[in-house]
């Protein structure tokens, strides 16, 4: 067979064509984006966002497709940067901010994604735990967070919206000289400058409406966390609430409330969160805790926080040493050790010739999909363990499951086109950054735990530990 | 028109068309301009993929008009169209069983 023969030119004419769709599809999103500014004022905040991931999703494919069609006549090195000058200086400014606001998004997506998966995880715990032993205090507590989430997160997109507002908007304009800390009468001597003070007139109002509105979801969301009876649920509660009514306050510091003239709207949401700090103290006081009850554990022999945080710890920890396991099972495959061995000889990259090996063996390649599919989602299910607070930084849990990481990442090392490396060295590294601070969260509710322990009948206590070492499965 | 199967099927098969080439690329009995041939074609397995992923995700959000459903899958129909012209062309090399093990 000729390769050459029948596929030459091939790719750059492919490539070719794909120029015009993918242009068009830029400039559909662009068009889009102009939108925006209407959006943030009177749309839906999930139109915002959904259109500027899409706008960035179209960024991204014309910049792919022109590197492809340079690479063709240059060579990769070139056809990076090429990628890169073509998304930066073609596209232009509009770009970068439009990447910059992005980004700000998806962050914030994945934030508010962190506490609904903390809160739904919880949940399920609940849900579940009512089958075996229904109590009214789980139900309780479940309608509770179920609220908090809700209202927490709408008063989140308000965050949001400044965002937009700050990069997109004739605010943008407006606040950008408010970031220079000028005083609030500047920014109308700004907005006439700019002939907008009409629109940022209208614009202030809006925001002023949806500060309010927000306010009121946080409010709610406070009273809210007050009803949950589960001191570890309320600390990281009362820990998001603040920490977003501070992330608010910061960007709205220049936008002059209409009741309270001399003050900001950030002002206000500065003493909300002062007010909640107070709050959560009060109420996060060490209490009698309740026992907690284990999916799949008799209702009769209820358990502790810690030994739920421990349960779960050692399941994590276990599927992450046996995805590590399975990946040294398969490394140690004659077939695979042949390709390594055979790299070495030859002097080509060990992931190369693993992928050719995959390619004449297709029982081999099935099992290595398979097998990556089944261990893609481990490394998350680690990190997340540790970011919810359910394994702490220093317990033996966490060791066993940093030492498994490290083994993925170690087997992983040589398979082509591989997201567990990646992924894993990441993790690895949030890991370490996360070591580096101090664990109040996990500590203070620890301590909380151990209190529960210590006012539980002796009956209950030695019920405890054994039953600690079975799989929450 | 594109569906979310045909365009998870397209994913697939440009993974398999890319899977022979990257052999190709590294085979020592290929000659330096089927080699050469072979890492062009993985350009434009990438591109695809990058694009084909995209859509992917485009045809799950909500509230796309019809409008914008047509220019988003435009880029797909052409691809469709391209994996069709490479499979005529592995058929002509009598490697196309071999390249889509006969699930294409």
């Amino acid at each position: 067979m000729s390769i050459a023969q029948h596929f030459k030119g091939f790719a750059k004419k492919s490539l070719d064509e794909l120029i015009h769709p993918i242009q068009s599809v830029k400039n559909h999103w662009k068009t889009e984006m102009d939108r925006i500014v209407y959006w943030t004022t009177v749309g839906d905040n999930a139109q915002v966002r959904s259109g500027i991931l899409a706008y960035l999703d179209g960024i991204s494919k014309v910049a792919v497709v022109a590197g492809g069609i340079a690479a063709l006549a240059m060579n990769p090195v070139m056809a990076a940067g090429f990628a890169h000058t073509f998304s930066l200086e073609v596209i232009g400014a509009p770009a970068t901010a439009v990447a910059w606001t992005g980004s700000h998004f998806l962050r914030k997506q994945s934030t508010e994604s962190i506490l609904e998966h903390r809160i739904n995880q919880k949940m399920l715990a609940w849900e579940k735990a009512k089958h075996t032993a229904p109590h009214q205090q789980s139900k309780d507590d479940g309608k509770a967070i179920d609220l908090f989430s809700k209202n927490l997160s709408a008063a989140m997109q308000f965050s949001e919206i400044m965002d937009v507002s700050r990069k997109f908007g004739v605010m943008g304009k407006v606040l950008s000289e408010a970031d220079q800390v000028r005083p609030v009468n500047s920014l109308l001597v700004s907005a006439r400058s700019f002939n907008e003070k009409s629109k940022i007139s209208v614009a202030v109002q809006n925001i002023q409406t949806k500060a309010e509105t927000a306010q009121n979801k946080f409010n709610a969301a406070s009273l809210l966390l007050a009803e949950i009876q589960d001191t570890d649920l309320r600390q990281n509660g009362y820990q998001k609430l603040i920490a977003e009514v501070e992330n608010v306050a910061q960007k709205c510091l220049v936008i002059p409330d209409r009741e309270n003239s001399g003050k900001s709207l950030g002002d206000q949401f500065l003493a909300m969160a002062e007010r909640y700090r107070k709050e959560s103290a009060e109420q996060l006081k060490p209490v009698m805790g309740k026992p907690v009850s284990i999916p799949g554990q008799p209702a009769a022999a209820p358990q502790t926080v810690a030994g739920y945080r421990q349960i779960v710890g050692q399941d994590v920890a276990g599927k992450v040493e046996k995805a590590a396991q399975r990946m040294a099972a398969f490394n140690a495959r004659p077939e695979v050790q042949k390709a390594f061995a055979d790299a070495a000889m030859y002097g080509i990259p060990k992931d190369k010739a693993l992928s050719a090996v995959l390619a004449n063996h297709p029982g081999l390649a099935l099992e290595y999909v398979q097998l990556h599919n089944d261990i893609a989602h481990v490394p998350f299910k680690a990190v997340n363990a540790l970011d919810i607070g359910l394994v702490k930084t220093d317990s033996p849990e966490a060791q066993r499951i940093h030492a498994g990481l490290q083994g993925m990442r170690d087997q992983g090392r040589d398979w082509p086109m591989s997201m567990v490396l990646s992924m894993t060295q990441q993790i690895l590294d949030q890991w370490d950054q996360r070591l580096k601070q101090p664990d109040t969260l996990a500590a203070a509710s620890n301590q909380t735990a151990d209190m529960v322990v210590a006012n539980q009948p002796e009956a209950t206590q030695g019920a405890v530990a054994p039953r600690s070492r079975r799989s929450v499965r | 028109m594109q569906t979310l199967a045909d365009v998870q099927n397209m994913l697939q098969q440009i993974d398999q068309i890319e899977v022979f080439f990257r052999v190709a690329m590294n085979d020592p009995d290929e000659d330096a301009e089927s080699q050469g041939v072979a890492s062009d074609m993985i350009l434009w397995t990438t591109s695809a993929r990058e694009v084909l992923d995209g859509l992917l995700a485009d045809l799950q959000r909500p509230n796309l008009t019809p409008e914008t459903l047509a220019i988003l899958q435009k880029p797909a129909d052409v691809i469709a169209q391209q994996i069709a012209n490479a499979a005529d062309l592995f058929d002509k090399m009598g490697v196309r069983e071999e390249v889509f093990g006969g699930v294409q």
